[in-house]
């Protein structure tokens, strides 16, 4: 299946599909995005965002790709209304269609690691084989922002927050070995050759027509930043960097 | 995307504390309301999920089926009424504080706090006597009987008892599609059912589930026995799923 306007314009003909947010959940942040999370009427609590730095639909892309290939948590369109949020007003500003990525439990960021007291968690448990599919994920798609969440009663690592992704889309270029630091746990864990080729086949698993789907059927507005026409480039973009995974990661040291 | 018209609706989570001094609750339904009580409803956990102790999950079960009979009338609870329930129960089993909720349906919106709040999570459960019971109950309860849950009657207790007008009807519920090595207690269980039912003169009914293909050969040697005792006793036997049936008439005295 190309990766075309015809292509994408067929796939966006059958109109977007939404969640609605029902009730807060109570957690949030203050990060740029300043998401709080909701529960769903799919009965799943989401953390909502209503910008990205380059887009909602970044966001939304990201996080469809990430859930493609295991890598991290899904993101969905998210309807929220005024009956669902805080009377306050502190939420108003995801009043709206948004993005939201579904929420995961016994995870932390990376970054609040200085938060665990000794003990918390067993760099051990962190499997190879999934760091090396979210360094590759990440590496794919040229996240610049980059965070992960391990679980910290498994070890599972995930990708998280794309919103920063498809930046300069409109030339094609090569993928940059993205690796984030977690403490405790080997740069090099994940680089064995089992490891890499794992992570590398999922990524090239991903087909032209699930790419156009990830792309596809997204809401339009100045906070989604998704004309068709960026939606194709990027599109366009993960394509031609989709096969360069492989030797990329390679080079991981 | 569709058009949907969002209402607002309150809920609440109804808790039970088995043991005061440790103050650990655990969520056992959710109650959803709306301010003038024009829709809502409660979601209960199965009982046999909410405590090993076989009185407990028939005091439960009597509370809980209580507060849904509330929701059968013309009148259901409404914001006021899940306000006073809040402040009056506050003890083993209480309801935290209503907090608002969009509500694009009510019967998904119940489901979806349901499944954020209340829902058994992990791998489903084995067919134990306490989910067969759950089923019976509800099936019967569907069918329009008033189902007690195991109650005394005198000095015997009994899994399930219906009332009727001709007189209550004792069931006895066994289920032999479990992985377990000993059914002696099954066969005392059933013992003492024939025994209570002789003694105070009470029809009687018999629901078994029966071995299935991964059953230890000890379970069907068992079943093949008490199924024996029963019908030695003229107690009919019946499959869960039978019960499900408008025609089958249920024993009379």
């Amino acid at each position: 299946m190309p990766v075309d306007l015809a292509t994408l314009t067929g796939f966006d003909a059958k109109g977007y599909d939404v969640l609605e947010a029902l009730s807060p959940e109570g957690r949030s942040t203050k990060t740029h995005s300043e998401s709080h999370t909701f529960i769903c009427v799919d009965g799943k609590t989401y953390w909502v965002k209503g910008k990205a730095q380059q887009g909602l639909v970044a966001e939304l892309i990201g996080g469809r790709l990430a859930a493609k290939v295991g890598a991290g948590p899904i993101s969905r369109i998210i309807r929220l209304t005024p009956e669902a949020a805080k009377a306050d007003g502190s939420q108003n500003h995801l009043l709206g269609v948004v993005v939201g990525s579904e929420d995961e439990k016994n995870v932390m960021n990376t970054r609040d690691f200085g938060l665990l007291a000794p003990g918390d968690f067993d760099p051990k448990l962190v499997d190879p084989p999934a760091r090396a599919l979210v360094v590759a994920f990440q590496t794919w798609i040229g996240v610049a922002d980059v965070q992960i969440l391990v679980n910290l009663k498994t070890g599972r690592i995930r990708s998280i927050d794309h919103g920063d992704c498809f930046m300069a889309t409109d030339h094609l270029t090569d993928p940059v070995l993205t690796i984030v630091p977690i403490d405790g746990v080997p740069s090099s864990l994940g680089n064995d050759p089992t490891s890499l080729e794992s992570a590398a086949d999922r990524i090239e698993a991903v087909t032209d027509q699930q790419l156009v789907e990830a792309v596809a059927r997204i809401p339009l507005g100045d906070t989604w930043k998704s004309p068709a026409s960026r939606r194709l480039e990027i599109a366009n973009w993960l394509a031609y960097r989709r096969s360069k995974v492989r030797e990329v990661i390679a080079t991981w040291a | 995307m569709g058009v949907t018209v969002t209402e607002r609706g309150f809920y609440s989570v109804v808790r039970w504390r088995s043991d005061a001094t440790r103050d650990e609750a655990r969520n056992v339904a959710v109650v959803l309301v709306d301010a003038e009580g024009q829709f809502g409803g409660i979601r209960i956990a199965p009982p046999s999920t909410l405590s090993n102790d076989a009185r407990q999950q028939g005091f439960l079960d009597t509370i809980l089926h209580g507060l849904e009979l509330q929701f059968e009338g013309d009148k259901r609870p409404d914001l006021e009424r899940l306000r006073k329930m809040s402040e009056a129960l506050t003890q083993s089993l209480y309801l935290t504080s209503p907090r608002p909720t969009a509500v694009p349906d009510p019967d998904l919106t119940l489901q979806a706090l349901y499944k954020a709040f209340v829902a058994p999570v992990g791998a489903p459960r084995a067919l134990s006597k306490g989910v067969v019971i759950d089923k019976v109950v509800h099936t019967l309860r569907k069918r329009g009987f008033h189902v007690r849950r195991s109650e005394y009657v005198g000095e015997f207790v009994f899994d399930a008892l219906v009332d009727r007008t001709e007189g209550i009807l004792a069931c006895d519920v066994l289920s032999f599609a479990t992985a377990t090595r000993d059914w002696i207690p099954a066969e005392r269980d059933a013992g003492h059912f024939l025994y209570g039912l002789e003694r105070l003169g009470l029809a009687g009914m018999a629901v078994i589930q029966p071995p299935t293909e991964e059953s230890r050969d000890e379970a069907s040697t068992s079943f093949a026995r008490v199924r024996n005792w029963f019908e030695e006793a003229s107690v009919p036997v019946h499959n869960p799923a039978e019960l499900a049936d408008q025609q089958l008439a249920l024993p009379t005295p």
